[in-house]
């Protein structure tokens, strides 16, 4: 292994000193193309090229963002479709983990609830609208109903897949061990099946954001759905943009919460990239060739 | 120590696994069983281990019925299975959770120096070779200081250096913790360099056919003549339980007797 990393630095002392000058951090590669777009289109509206009302440039979208802001409509609105989204994520989760576990643990609860739960999962979630709109109202629960839905079935079938392919050898040896049945699964059991669970978690998250917005076009005074209809109204298109730059930015900031407060527990995983990737279930094997 | 009298292993698919198997292993010895594939050796060895039970026949430790995995019996499997969320010495204490956390800790520093590996305790599973994997598998299951333990084919996945350097390792090992010790090989060379004894089985129905006593001592030249004559003879009785008339466990004793070296 110390062979290997004083190897690796023969290459860059033979390349000289060029690729280290010129060596910029991974994350920022990713920047380039969106703002190179951004100024393309910055230049291309000041010059007229584009129609700077159907397709206002960056500018414009940072001047109308900054206002939301500063009057604090912005955070008025961001408030609300947090909360909505919490709130249906909360309950969507903790009802999945719960219903997968017990369809994933017990054959008799998978052969009982899996038939129901995978002829519910084949309605696209929102053609339950109007069933929820006459049951719960235009309100808050009709809301977070839609959106607890939509995260429930990627995270049930996550949770109930990583129970059923948890390795059976590793079971055998809780068994060997004679752990009891609790022991197994807080010892063995639970730390196997988290990854993929905070996979489909972040699955079911996503969905979450998906469903925020549709329940907020059946009718809110509040919220960045709102804003999105609200700018449609009046053919702000600027006032769109700003919400679908706050949705990216709130979608992606959510997502980074879930995976670093997951990651301390995540770090054993034998993977690439441990954060995009599935459980590896072989990573109990050694991979290198050394001894 | 432990006792296998008139045991038969018939899967629901009606394979007869095993059939009649009488075998004695005493205290401290070191028995490797060989046979060619789906002879029941691991089978037996699953028995042994409590972890499947026999059809008919009883296995005992001690006196004491092996019906489900016992305290006295320890197991390697031929995959090392370490929980791969646990670092090596989280996964050499694994079975040994419920004693004080200074004799949990001495245990493992002893364990890491006898498997030579000092310094790898925080490491993680991902991070070991093959050969690393399985000495700290062999570690887990030595620290709980079973009476019996059991190995299926620990180092088939191996390559034929750390093999032989493992065999030596388990040798070191045996004599620090005082094991008997029953192992499945498919490697001759293997069960004669660790056995005192090496039972040969054959399969349709799986059955011991042949006992071989290697008499030398520790350590042991591979190179030496009477340990080629030892190998020679394994490797006659299994091709004669491969394919040959296969005997009966009789002419199989009488033979066997006849085999010191």
């Amino acid at each position: 292994m110390t062979d290997q990393t004083s190897s690796l630095d023969v290459p860059a002392t033979a390349g000289a000193h060029v690729p280290r000058r010129w060596s910029v951090p991974v994350w920022a590669l990713g920047l380039i193309l969106p703002i190179g777009l951004a100024l393309l289109h910055e230049i291309a509206a000041r010059y007229g090229w584009v129609n700077a009302r159907l397709l206002p440039p960056p500018s414009r979208i940072g001047q109308t963002l900054w206002a939301l802001a500063v009057s604090g409509e912005l955070w008025t609105h961001v408030l609300a479709t947090l909360l909505r989204v919490a709130a249906g994520f909360a309950c969507g989760s903790l009802a999945g983990i719960v219903l997968g576990a017990l369809s994933g643990v017990s054959s008799l609860g998978r052969a009982l609830l899996d038939p129901l739960l995978q002829a519910l999962r084949a309605i696209p979630s929102i053609a339950w609208v109007p069933l929820f709109i006459l049951w719960f109202g235009i309100f808050e629960t009709s809301k977070v109903v839609l959106i607890a839905v939509g995260v429930f079935f990627p995270v049930y079938l996550g949770v109930t897949g990583a129970i059923l392919s948890v390795d059976r050898k590793i079971i055998e040896v809780g068994r060997v061990f004679r752990l009891s049945k609790l022991a197994l699964i807080r010892r063995i059991l639970l730390p196997a099946v988290l990854p993929a669970t905070v996979t489909s978690l972040r699955g079911g998250l996503g969905l979450g954001w998906m469903f925020v917005v549709a329940s907020e076009f059946m009718g809110a005074s509040e919220g960045l759905g709102y804003l999105l209809v609200d700018g449609q109204q009046l053919g702000r298109t600027d006032q769109i943009l700003a919400a679908l730059v706050t949705f990216a930015t709130l979608g992606k900031a959510t997502d980074a919460v879930l995976v670093g407060v997951t990651r301390p527990f995540l770090r054993w995983q034998d993977t690439v990239n441990a954060e995009a990737a599935s459980p590896d279930p072989a990573g109990a094997r050694g991979r290198s060739g050394e001894t | 120590m432990l006792s296998i009298r008139d045991v038969s292993k018939i899967y629901p698919n009606g394979v007869k696994a095993l059939n009649r198997v009488d075998l004695a292993v005493e205290q401290g010895e070191i028995l490797t069983i060989v046979g060619g594939s789906g002879c029941g050796k691991s089978t037996l060895l699953r028995l042994l281990g409590g972890l499947d039970l026999p059809t008919s026949g009883l296995i005992e430790v001690d006196k004491e019925r092996v019906s489900a995995p016992h305290p006295a019996i320890g197991i390697v499997f031929q995959e090392p299975r370490l929980l791969p969320w646990l670092d090596v010495a989280q996964n050499i204490a694994f079975g040994i959770d419920q004693l004080p956390k200074a004799e949990q800790a001495a245990r493992v520093a002893q364990a890491l120096n006898l498997i030579g590996l000092e310094g790898y305790g925080n490491r993680l599973p991902k991070e070991l070779s093959g050969g690393q994997a399985q000495r700290v598998a062999i570690a887990r299951a030595l620290v709980a200081k079973p009476k019996v333990l059991l190995m299926d084919e620990p180092f088939s996945a191996l390559d034929p250096l750390t093999r032989h350097e493992l065999q030596g390792q388990v040798i070191a090992l045996w004599k620090a913790y005082k094991p008997t010790m029953v192992m499945v090989t498919h490697d001759a060379e293997e069960a004669v360099a660790l056995a005192d004894r090496v039972i040969v089985m054959a399969s349709k129905p799986g059955r011991i056919v042949d006992e071989i006593l290697i008499v030398s001592g520790r350590p042991r030249d591979k190179l030496d003549d009477s340990f080629e004559m030892a190998k020679r003879r394994v490797l006659s009785a299994l091709d004669q339980a491969v394919h040959g008339t296969g005997g009966s466990r009789k002419n199989a004793q009488s033979a066997g007797a006849g085999s010191w070296w």
